[in-house]
């Protein structure tokens, strides 16, 4: 079992747990940290400060008009939503299918899936109207009897996110348990103590605590695949259940499903990059990890290009003028840049992976999850602002421009995922030392 | 502080020197009089049939006229307790019948514009009202004074002027002409001998124009359009409209055959005319036009353009006769013989001369109009302006007075074809300001006359004893029924060798502006946003230029050209139109005026001095055409759908998709909408009209330039398939009775309700705008900011314009989707009429603000529950469509399609 041999870290499991649990508890943070932190600070008040402005003036502040009603805002929150999706994709499917690489990165997987779907939730707020009435969306009992309107997108939209982030963090947070209790019988200062110890919820390690966490925690694994699909397809049937031509297809959910963790996986490589050097873990995350990442990538891909393959067949084939100028638009007109930049990032550049050496070779794996993550990225921006620029009635056709605070606030949160991620290794073990050390123990020679 | 040159002028003009007590006193009385809301008394009567009004907060209407360039288009004007805020056309008026044209609807806007002057200034100081009689009395009995005014259409304004002059020897009065009405056209050698042609439409089978346009905008267009319309209902399948000119024009839009000709070809194409009528040879369009009018002898007309030569016109007038045109050729409305009238064209030689050392102006503004010509030649001579705000001419004046806009003032005015009407005021005076008719009897010594009194005294002079009830009816219709019209017969002489008219490789041919007029619109937003007709230009001008030209010139729609001539060049955005002559760029007039407040200053450029020749030159610069569409072609889409007399049956979609949700009941009624675009003029009354009615806020240029506006109703302009022009198609809210709007709303702020109106509940509204994503008509209006207040373009939100509102429609904030509403509340007002008195609604009882205005009267409304319903008759025309029909939609507002000729087909 070579595959085996190469995703588990050959050391002894006291070993493991000093590699994982010795950073967190170390007084002194290195350089690089600190300007990753600073530098993410930054960022996070730009956040802070374009929401502000946001609220004060109105969404107006954005490039968005009469016929491109969202721009930006459903860009970002389509792509975030994405990226969030792979953590639990990871944990839980993986766990069920019993892939044993995953321990490794399951941990920070489902970190940064959290992270991005709070991140992402932020957009359906602040892109609305008047962001302070947003909890119109929730069924809550109020005196004029109005429940949301369900045959709305956004209201399953609504419960989708709201379910999704309160289940990653759950999952997020049970699995991490048996770490934090690691953490409080290491820890030497006494804050560190009581703040590990409480999140431990007095775990002792026995065999029923295991057990009942065992049974506990593939029962979430469980519920967590369907969610995974159902989030993404929502996002999906915000466009599909559209008139729009060009949003109006049923391929959209299965299409965004993939695209999600097409574009999550990317994330984890990128960051499982980040992360191996920080921590300076390749005994952890070793080279076989990449090349399976870069399998699924690779897998990911070619779905993805039959999905457009098939938009342009069902463009061609509706007879519908209006959705084949939307094709024809998305391929030749204004927008070609970007749809070609998205072939190349998410069709193109990702072949490379069938090559061993460019899943193995790091700093190519890394430039190519980049990629893709740029081309899912402009992706979002082709569904989101071509659709509506090219509509049923030419008089209404106009283009989408980005304002500066639409950039500013796409900057600002990817610096705030960057401020929650840098914070995050330094204060939750990054990898789950049990479920390491209990594999190691699994595969060991006796 | 002000030196203190005469009392406080409260209530009256005739003051004298006070002393420090009786400063005092005053001071007192002042007081006195702002607690008991001094005012000049006054007694207003309504229209007809008029319950008591004031208490119930139910708008009053009342009979008025308002001027455009000095011609009266009659209107009624709603009234919420003593607020006018609506304009509406006189159903009784014969120059409007109903319509209205965009420059009076908006004339409400200009009456609470906040940047009208407030009171008299001399030299940037105050002054009061008798300091202004005293420096009048001066000026009168100096020499060398004379009388500026815009064109004279109140008799009693020209019994005045009369009375004046008698009284003041070597006084002169000059009348400046802006716009000149539609088919006014020079009747004799002098400046001043022109006629006004009247066609009667219902008597007319084939029309032809030769640089005429009719139903474009000026003081004639309503009166135009409802003829033209009625005609074109009546009599589809006779009725004929041939158009030849050089750039294209509401007229030529709608013609059955339009031919571009550049201007210079028109005298040509009159010529071939004739001798095609005479039966000779002529180019094909000319000869089918011949061939029309032959056919309809007797009820045949030719129009000229107003800048044709004498012997075109003669030869014109010829034809006309021939063919026993069924026109009148009328004196203008503005003629007054029994004066000495001279023309603004003789009071430049005669600044220069020195002849006119003070000038003083009433209601007009020369320093624009008549360009840096006036600027130089008027440079030594003082200036006294009177008029709404401080222009061009204000600006170099040694003192500026206001006057009253037309809503606060009594007058009476005729119309352009010379129907006169009483004007009655609809509120008191919002600032210190006076009648014209009060400064014209400051400059004979008079002070504190009352202008109703004036006025009453004309018509006293002609009713004699009947005066009362003559006066009451007068009041209520608003119309006075008998006065004359004189005809005129023109007189040509052949025009003396004219001074070339330049040297540029271009024609140049400025138009009355849409918007604007000739400039003295400028200052009012809802104008300047108001889109032009076939470019849908807003804020702003654009040099138009034929295909074939610009792609010569390697010009593309947007860039800016540089246009010069007579020693001027001005910079504006070039735009290509189908259907223009070669050889000619064509511009409107009205812009780049220096002062016209802040909503109107520095837009677009003047391109009235550049004259008939001009060249053109890229710039390599683009960016200034800002425009509510871009694009004007159908990519082969049935949108703006044609028939043809042969096959007058428009194809239905093959398939429609089925909802997947239950249909709605309706108990009666149950609204929907029927639009003919065949009739609709692209004229923008319906836009204006549906802006004054449902409190929509102007956004600015640089909101529009994002691609956002606000408009309820717009007229989308497509390339017509035959390649001669474009088509107008207006789109309000469709009222989808399957409407995609309402599943997408998550909160249940887009509802259907009981009458099939799809209802937007603004208070409901988070803004998430799916419904506006998810609208496949884009009729819906997002505030992006909060436009209606705070953040409003330019100082349309100052605190006088909420006197405007209508209180009848909510002003939405910011953040909130709006759309049209099919006018709810006035279904609502029917609503509650009707079931007072336990009736059902009649047919035509509800009528939206967009109909009511057009004067084609290309808009039905009413119950489609109704088989007998007006719009349920509509829907049964051949002619009916539902735009996309194929998306299931299913619109309640549908449309009627084009007729074009056979051949075409």
């Amino acid at each position: 079992m070579s595959a085996t041999d190469a995703v588990l870290p050959d050391r002894a499991p006291g070993r493991l747990t000093a590699d994982v649990a010795d950073p967190l508890l170390r007084p002194r943070f290195g350089r690089i940290w600190w300007a990753c932190l600073i530098l993410c600070l930054g960022l996070s008040i730009l956040m802070v400060v374009s929401l502000v402005v946001l609220v004060a003036g109105g969404v107006g502040i954005w490039g968005i008009n009469t016929s491109n009603v969202w721009g930006f805002a459903l860009v970002n929150y389509v792509w975030w939503i994405g990226i969030g999706n792979a953590g639990t994709l990871i944990s839980a499917m993986l766990l069920l299918t019993r892939q044993r690489w995953r321990t490794s990165i399951n941990r920070f997987a489902e970190a940064m899936t959290l992270f991005a779907a709070c991140i992402a939730g932020l957009f359906p707020i602040f892109h609305l109207g008047r962001p302070w009435l947003f909890y119109w969306l929730v069924p809550y009992p109020n005196t004029l009897g109005l429940v949301p309107q369900w045959r709305s997108p956004l209201v399953w939209d609504f419960f989708a996110i709201a379910s999704y982030i309160l289940f990653s963090l759950m999952f997020w947070y049970t699995g991490a348990i048996p770490d934090f209790a690691t953490l409080r019988d290491r820890a030497k200062g006494r804050i560190a103590q009581v703040a590990y110890g409480i999140l431990a919820l007095g775990w002792r390690g026995s065999a029923r605590h295991w057990q009942t966490w065992q049974s506990y925690y593939g029962a979430m694994a469980a519920m967590g695949v369907p969610l995974v699909i159902s989030v993404h397809s929502v996002v999906g049937m915000d466009y599909a259940a559209g008139i729009a031509p060009g949003w109006n297809e049923s391929i959209f959910p299965p299409y965004f499903v993939v695209g999600a963790m097409f574009s999550g996986f990317a994330m984890v490589v990128v960051l499982a990059a980040i992360f191996r050097r920080a921590l300076n873990a390749a005994h952890l995350i070793t080279d076989r990890h990449f090349d399976v990442m870069g399998k699924i990538l690779l897998t990911g891909s070619l779905i993805m290009t039959v999905s457009y393959a098939t938009e342009w067949f069902y463009g061609w084939y509706s007879g519908e003028h209006a959705e084949q100028h939307v094709v024809a638009t998305q391929l030749w007109g204004d927008f070609w840049p970007l749809y070609w930049g998205m072939l190349a990032g998410n069709c193109i550049i990702p072949q490379l992976y069938w090559w061993p050496f460019f899943r193995r070779h790091l700093p190519s794996t890394i430039l190519i999850a980049i990629a893709i993550n740029i081309g899912m990225w402009l992706e979002r921006v082709v569904i989101t602002v071509v659709p509506p620029a090219r509509g049923y009635l030419p008089s209404q056709w106009s283009s989408y421009w980005p304002t500066l605070w639409d950039w500013a606030l796409f900057a600002g949160t990817l610096g705030f995922f960057g401020l929650l991620f840098t914070l995050f290794l330094r204060v939750i073990p990054a990898v789950s030392i049990h479920e390491m050390k209990e594999q190691v123990a699994e595969e060991a020679p006796t | 502080m002000p030196p203190l040159e005469g009392p406080p002028d409260l209530c009256a003009d005739d003051g004298t020197a006070v002393d420090r007590r009786g400063a005092l006193k005053l001071f007192a009385a002042g007081a006195a009089a702002l607690a008991s809301g001094c005012r000049r008394q006054e007694e207003m009567l309504p229209y007809r049939d008029m319950p008591e009004y004031g208490a119930s907060g139910d708008a009053v209407m009342f009979a008025t006229a308002l001027p455009l360039a000095g011609a009266a288009r009659g209107v009624l004007v709603e009234s919420h307790q003593g607020r006018p805020t609506k304009v509406h056309g006189n159903p009784d008026h014969p120059a409007s019948r109903g319509g209205t044209d965009a420059f009076a609807e908006a004339e409400l806007l200009a009456l609470f514009d906040p940047s009208r002057t407030t009171s008299p200034v001399a030299g940037g100081t105050p002054v009061t009202w008798s300091a202004v009689a005293e420096r009048l009395r001066a000026a009168v009995a100096e020499n060398g004074t004379a009388l500026l005014t815009g064109p004279v259409g109140s008799p009693t304004l020209a019994r005045q002027v009369g009375a004046l002059m008698d009284e003041t020897p070597g006084l002169r009065w000059f009348t400046h002409r802006g716009a000149a009405p539609a088919l006014e056209v020079p009747a004799g050698p002098g400046p001043l001998d022109r006629m006004q042609l009247w066609p009667d439409w219902a008597s007319l089978d084939a029309v032809v124009t030769l640089g005429a346009d009719p139903l474009g905008p000026g003081p004639a267009q309503v009166a135009m359009t409802k003829g033209w319309s009625e005609a074109r209902r009546a009599r589809r399948d006779t009725f004929r409209l041939f158009a030849f000119e050089p750039v294209p024009t509401l007229t030529g839009t709608k013609a059955d055959r339009r031919t571009p000709v550049a201007p210079a070809d028109l005298s040509g194409a009159a010529r071939d005319l004739r001798d095609a009528l005479e039966g000779g040879d002529a180019p094909a369009p000319i000869a089918e036009a011949a061939r029309a009018l032959t056919a309809a002898e007797g009820r045949a007309c030719v129009l000229p353009g107003p800048d044709l030569p004498p012997e075109t016109l003669a030869l014109i007038e010829e034809i006309n006769r021939r063919l026993a045109a069924p026109m009148s050729r009328r004196l203008p409305f503005w003629r007054w013989p029994a004066l000495t009238q001279e023309d603004a064209s003789t009071l430049i030689p005669a600044l220069r001369s020195g002849e006119v050392r003070r000038l003083i102006v009433l209601g007009a503004n020369p320093a624009y109009d008549m360009g840096p010509a006036f600027e130089d030649a008027a440079a030594d001579v003082e200036l006294i302006h009177f008029g709404l705000r401080e222009d061009e001419t204000a600006s170099r004046a040694a003192l500026h007075a206001p006057l009253h806009h037309p809503l606060e003032d009594w007058s009476d005015l005729r119309s352009v074809d010379g129907t006169a009407s009483l004007v009655q005021p609809l509120i008191a005076p919002l600032h210190e300001t006076r009648s014209a008719h009060a400064v014209l009897e400051m400059l004979r010594g008079r002070t504190g006359t009352d202008p109703r009194a004036l006025v009453q005294e004309t018509w006293g002079a002609r009713w004699g004893t009947d005066f009362d009830d003559l006066w009451d009816g007068a009041l209520r219709a608003g119309v006075i029924d008998d006065f004359p019209v004189e005809d005129v017969s023109p007189a040509y002489e052949p025009a003396p060798d004219e001074a070339p008219q330049g040297t540029g490789a271009f024609a140049h041919v400025a138009q009355i502006s849409h918007a604007v007029l000739t400039g003295e619109y400028a200052p009012n937003g809802w104008l300047q946003e108001c889109p032009a007709p076939l470019t849908k230009q807003v804020w702003g001008n654009a040099a138009s230029l034929s295909r074939a030209d610009a792609g010569r010139l390697g010009i593309e729609e947007g860039d800016t050209v540089a246009l010069s001539g007579r020693g001027q060049t001005v910079w504006l955005p070039a735009t290509i139109l189908p259907g223009q002559a070669d050889g000619v760029v064509g511009t409107t007039l009205g812009y780049g005026r220096r002062l016209a407040g802040p909503i109107g200053s520095g837009v677009g450029a003047d391109t009235a001095p550049l004259g008939p020749r001009i060249d053109v030159r890229p710039t390599g610069k683009s960016g200034l055409l800002v425009r509510t569409q871009r694009e004007f072609g159908q990519h082969g889409r049935e949108i703006l759908r044609s028939v043809t007399h042969a096959e007058p049956e428009v194809h239905k979609a093959h398939h429609t998709t089925e909802s997947f949700y239950a249909a709605w009941e309706y108990d009666s009624p149950s609204w929907g909408m029927v639009i003919d675009t065949d009739v609709c003029s692209g004229c923008n009354a319906c836009m204006i009209a549906c802006q004054s009615e449902n409190n929509i806020p102007v956004v600015g240029a640089d909101e529009v330039a994002r691609g956002r506006h606000m408009h309820w109703i717009r007229i989308d302009a497509y390339d017509l398939p035959e390649g001669t022009g474009r088509g107008f198609q207006p789109v309000p809210c469709m009222h989808c009775e399957k409407a995609p709007c309402e599943p997408a709303c998550p909160v249940a702020a887009s509802v259907h309700d009981e009458q099939g109106l799809n209802a937007q509940v603004y208070n409901r509204c988070v803004g998430t705008r799916f419904c506006q994503a998810n609208c496949p008509y884009q009729v819906r209006r997002f505030n992006f900011f909060d436009y209606a207040d705070s953040q409003a373009h330019a100082n349309l939100g100052a605190d006088l314009l909420q006197a405007m509102r209508n209180p009848d429609v909510s002003v939405r904030g910011r953040g909130v989707m709006e759309k049209c509403t099919y006018c709810v509340q006035r279904i609502e007002a029917a609503n509650h009429a009707a079931s007072r008195e336990d009736r059902p609604i009649a047919d035509g009882e509800v009528v939206t603000a967009c109909q009511s205005a057009c004067p084609a009267e290309a808009i039905t409304f009413g119950d489609i529950t109704d088989p007998e319903s007006a719009v349920s008759r509509a829907k049964d025309s051949p002619r009916h469509y539902a735009l996309l029909e194929h998306l299931g939609t299913r619109p309640r507002t549908t449309y009627l399609a084009r007729v074009t000729p056979e051949e075409e087909a």
